[in-house]
């Protein structure tokens, strides 16, 4: 079954739409959207730079830390093998040792 | 319409895009007809009044970019004013209302004065009640618009041979329902 409803009725006169047109008001909500959109990318802008800015400081701090306690943020580790028959001998093919 | 009136339309469109206030005189052209088309889906005057203007509203926002694709500008303005009805009938999940003219559906028939009752009209709308919704879009567009078959598959989004296909489909089973005669092409 359809969902629709149909209705007959009069012919809407065109006095009675002229009531509805009304250009001005369209144009000044026209207006407030464009003065909406451009604050939310100013925003979206000022968001942006200021997480550059934070993450800027970020690193100088991490950068600035670095310098104080090189110590700390060591992080190659030397590696000596223990004998020279740490490096078990791969075979490379069946019944082949590599020499 | 003619190829010189498009072209018209289409230099108010381009000059709308650096300035909006342009787009006045589209909007005093089609004003009338965009409210009649929402009107006849919702049947309620304020209703119909928010619908139109933020029909107009999105049409000024995307002017930017509208491109020109072999149909007027009034069918761009007829697709963003369906797609504003629709998208209040998916809010309020309500009936679909279509309100038609009596005078229209008379013209329609070609039943001017004679062999018209009351009797005829209610199995009309009875007729009409149980059509799809998208087999009375394309009725609508078509009887109650003058719109082409180009026109109607831009603005419902469909293919011009979907929108034939769904227009002859209707009329065909209004003919075997009521032996009446139907204004079967308003043009081609």
């Amino acid at each position: 079954m359809s969902r629709n409803e149909i209705r007959v009725r009069r012919t809407i006169s065109p006095g009675q739409i002229a009531r509805h047109r009304n250009y001005s008001k369209l144009m000044a909500r026209h207006s407030r959207y464009l003065k909406m959109k451009r604050s939310i990318i100013a925003l979206v802008y000022v968001l942006i730079l200021v997480l550059m800015i934070m993450l800027y400081m970020l690193v100088r701090k991490a950068e600035h830390e670095r310098k104080l306690h090189p110590e700390k943020y060591k992080t190659t580790a030397s590696f000596e093998p223990r004998d020279a028959n740490y490096f078990p001998q791969i075979p490379i093919a069946i019944g082949i040792t590599a020499e | 319409m003619t190829e010189a009136e498009i072209q018209y339309e289409y230099a108010i469109l381009e000059r709308s895009k650096r300035n909006p206030n342009a787009f006045g005189e589209l909007y005093e052209k089609y004003f009338d007809r965009i409210f009649n088309f929402i009107y006849r889906q919702t049947d309620d005057e304020e209703l119909t009044d928010d619908l139109c203007s933020q029909t107009f509203l999105s049409a000024l926002k995307n002017i930017g970019h509208y491109e020109f694709r072999g149909v007027p500008f009034s069918a761009w303005l007829y697709k963003i004013a369906s797609n504003e009805v629709n998208k209040h009938y998916r809010k309020k999940k309500n009936n679909k209302v279509f309100s038609i003219e009596e005078v229209r559906v008379r013209e329609l028939f070609e039943q001017a004065n004679e062999d018209w009752d009351e009797e005829i009209l209610q199995k009309l709308l009875q007729y009409f009640k149980e059509l799809p919704t998208d087999m009375l879009q394309v009725l609508e567009l078509r009887f109650f618009e003058d719109k082409d078959f180009k026109e109607i598959a831009f603005i419902l989004d469909i293919t011009e041979s979907g929108a034939k296909m769904r227009t002859y489909r209707a009329l065909d089973r209004l003919r075997k329902n009521f032996n009446l005669r139907i204004k079967y092409d308003v043009k081609e």
